[in-house]
């Protein structure tokens, strides 16, 4: 058995050290360029996948989130919990909000909303809100009657769903906000966006008018926690485990259901379009062999003559055939990881949902490779099969 | 070493039939050197085709080293020509990516054997074909005798019972002819080597030891 693939690796060498460099070159260029292909969606998926991810860890969850136990409202003695948490050393920092559902009307326009009740020093050290205003401020300490709102309910700005928004609101603009039978007006104080519509559909106020309105005092729908950088959330939610609290303790990933979604939907168009990139490499690769067989079919028929088998020549083309898929994938994941990748850390691309840096993980490079190498040997062979199965005599001479 | 007995090949081209062997029977001894002769079309590339199992006969039997080599499978004919049998074409069917050495090594790698050995018997028969200096020249980068002793030297790397060379030198010129004789005939006097060589040219008789005659499919005279 190996005594076969030896020479058929032999010959293989000698077909692509001793044939025709232009078509080798071209062969494996178009493979570089195919797996490229075949890789690129799954790297932009990869990227924004990132930034979502991102984006809610930034501007909306922190790292891990906090929720009252099953049947009740508000986690209690939010207070007294928050300097627990804050005293652990994987902490950056804590926040404790209290959300009012409702509508924020503004002249003869409303839209629903959630309101986050926040005590901004604490918020500012979970989220990064403050630094994504673009026009006016975030909400400080002793601000009253003070309201910020994300672009998706201000409208402008960019806005994606302008047409559902207060269509234009401005800072120093006068809002009513009304939860339940409460209705209170509030100064727009500042406008964010992240570009993440999730995020920029809410709006914060000072937790103390959120208390207000609800009627409740250190209390908290949720607690969100920053971690240091590189702490791993599921061991930090064992670890809060372990110190007896026992409300419902959630990692950020568990509202990331909808980038999940929409994730899953790209990955399948990406799957749509690789099949046109295997194609091509199957034809690119049938035409290649095919071609070198019809040039070969002497010399092949002298093989059989002089007693090489005919799976040791039909290998010969395959083992050909692989190596210029190896090396085009070789080439086009080191493009990829080392060249196109880095290139977007410098130059992002600028997607809706803001600047996205393309990131190819192992897995998705090695099951695209995969789907290549496939292509390949099925591609070449067809032709070699075909050939080294003829009459040796017709090979010779015909 | 090669029985034949009423060897019958007809091709079939559309409607017609052509009768290329019509039944010929001969024997050849160990250590003989044969040749076939005949005029063109008479059945001798046929003929040797048949023998050397690179095509099927219609009919008749076939006995080489003792064994009936017409109820091969395609794959034992395979194996059959790497290890007993040497074949050596008109035209110089060497491979042109391959150099003399590598050529001449093929069959030997083939046959599982290791580096050191192949390497060995490639330079020693390649030595022994007087192209000793010629071991890593391709073959464009050799003369079409030198390229033919590359084909003979390839023939032999096995040490094959028996070694068929269809119109060798018919390419070549009269010295070129003569270096590839002499040298069969030195396999044939010093290793004892079966030899069957199909030739039309007369001049080539005086380095066999028998002559088959072939016209039109039949032996005219042995
Ligand atoms: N593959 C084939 N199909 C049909 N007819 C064939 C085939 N091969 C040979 N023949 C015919 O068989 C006959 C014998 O051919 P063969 O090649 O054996 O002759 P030859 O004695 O070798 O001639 P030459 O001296 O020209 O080489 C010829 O009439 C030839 O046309
Ligand atoms: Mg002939």
């Amino acid at each position: 058995m190996f005594e076969k693939f030896r020479v058929s690796l032999f010959l293989a060498y000698k077909y692509l050290t001793g044939g025709n460099k232009g078509i080798t070159i071209f062969t494996i260029f178009i493979l570089t360029l195919v797996f490229l292909q075949l890789v690129l969606v799954s790297a932009i998926l990869g990227g924004a996948t990132n930034r979502f991810n991102e984006l809610m860890i930034d501007y909306q969850t922190g790292n891990v989130v906090i929720e009252p136990e099953e049947d009740t409202e508000y986690i209690s003695d939010a207070h007294r919990l928050m300097s627990k948490i804050n005293a652990l050393p994987e902490v950056t920092g804590v926040s404790a909000r209290i959300k009012g559902v409702g509508k924020i009307i503004y002249e003869d326009r409303s839209v629903g909303a959630t309101v986050i009740g926040i005590d901004p020093l604490d918020e500012n050290t979970v989220t990064k809100v403050n630094s994504a205003i673009v026009d006016g401020d975030f909400i400080s300490k002793l601000d009253r009657g003070e309201i910020v709102l994300g672009r998706e309910i201000s409208g402008g700005y960019g806005a994606l769903m302008e047409s559902k928004s207060l269509g234009g609101v401005k800072v120093g603009d006068r809002v009513n906000l009304r939860i339940g039978s409460v209705d209170r007006e509030f100064r727009v104080k500042g406008i964010y966006t992240t570009l993440f519509f999730l995020v920029d559909s809410s709006a914060y106020i000072n937790k103390k008018d959120m208390e207000d309105i609800l009627g409740v005092q250190d209390e908290a729908h949720e607690i969100a926690i920053k971690l240091n950088p590189g702490e791993d959330e599921e061991e930090f939610r064992k670890k809060l485990m372990g110190i007896g609290i026992n409300e419902e303790i959630r990692v950020w990933r568990e509202f990331a259901g909808i980038v999940e979604l929409l994730t899953r939907t790209i990955t399948q168009i990406g799957n749509i379009l690789n099949l046109i990139g295997l194609l091509i490499a199957f034809v690119i690769i049938f035409i290649v062999i095919y071609i070198n067989t019809i040039n070969k079919r002497r010399q092949i028929g002298v093989q059989k003559a002089i007693g090489i088998g005919s799976n040791v020549i039909v290998a010969s083309f395959v083992l050909q055939a692989i190596f210029y898929a190896s090396f085009g994938m070789f080439l086009g994941f080191f493009a990829m990881q080392y060249l196109i990748t880095p290139y977007t850390v410098t130059h992002p691309i600028q997607l809706p949902i803001g600047p996205v840096i393309l990131s190819l993980s192992n897995t998705e490079a090695l099951f695209r490779a995969a789907l290549l190498f496939f292509a390949t040997i099925l591609a070449s062979f067809i032709p070699a099969y075909k050939v080294a199965r003829e009459d040796l005599l017709k090979l010779i001479w015909d | 070493m090669i029985q034949v007995k009423d060897l019958k090949r007809t091709y079939v081209v559309g409607k017609v039939e052509v009768h290329a062997l019509r039944g010929v029977s001969f024997e050849v001894e160990k250590g003989e050197f044969l040749a076939i002769m005949g005029p063109s079309g008479s059945g001798k590339s046929t003929l040797l085709h048949q023998l050397g199992l690179l095509d099927t006969p219609t009919s008749g039997e076939i006995r080489i080293a003792g064994v009936d080599v017409i109820g091969l499978s395609d794959h034992e004919k395979t194996i059959f020509r790497l290890n007993q049998l040497g074949y050596v074409f008109q035209e110089y069917a060497i491979l042109p990516e391959l150099t003399a050495l590598e050529n001449v090594y093929l069959p030997a790698m083939m046959r599982g054997e290791r580096r050191v050995y192949y390497l060995k018997s490639g330079i020693d028969i390649l030595e022994t074909v007087g192209l000793g200096e010629r071991l890593h020249h391709l073959p464009r980068e050799l003369s079409g005798g030198e390229q033919q002793r590359v084909a003979v030297a390839r023939a032999l790397v096995n040490k094959p019972k028996i070694l068929f060379a269809d119109e060798p030198c018919a390419n070549l010129d009269t010295e070129s002819s003569r270096q590839i004789l002499e040298l069969f005939k030195k396999l044939n006097k010093d290793l004892e080597q079966t030899i069957v060589m199909v030739t039309h040219e007369e001049w080539h008789k005086e380095y066999m030891d028998r002559v088959i005659y072939l016209k039109d499919g039949l032996i005219e005279k042995m």
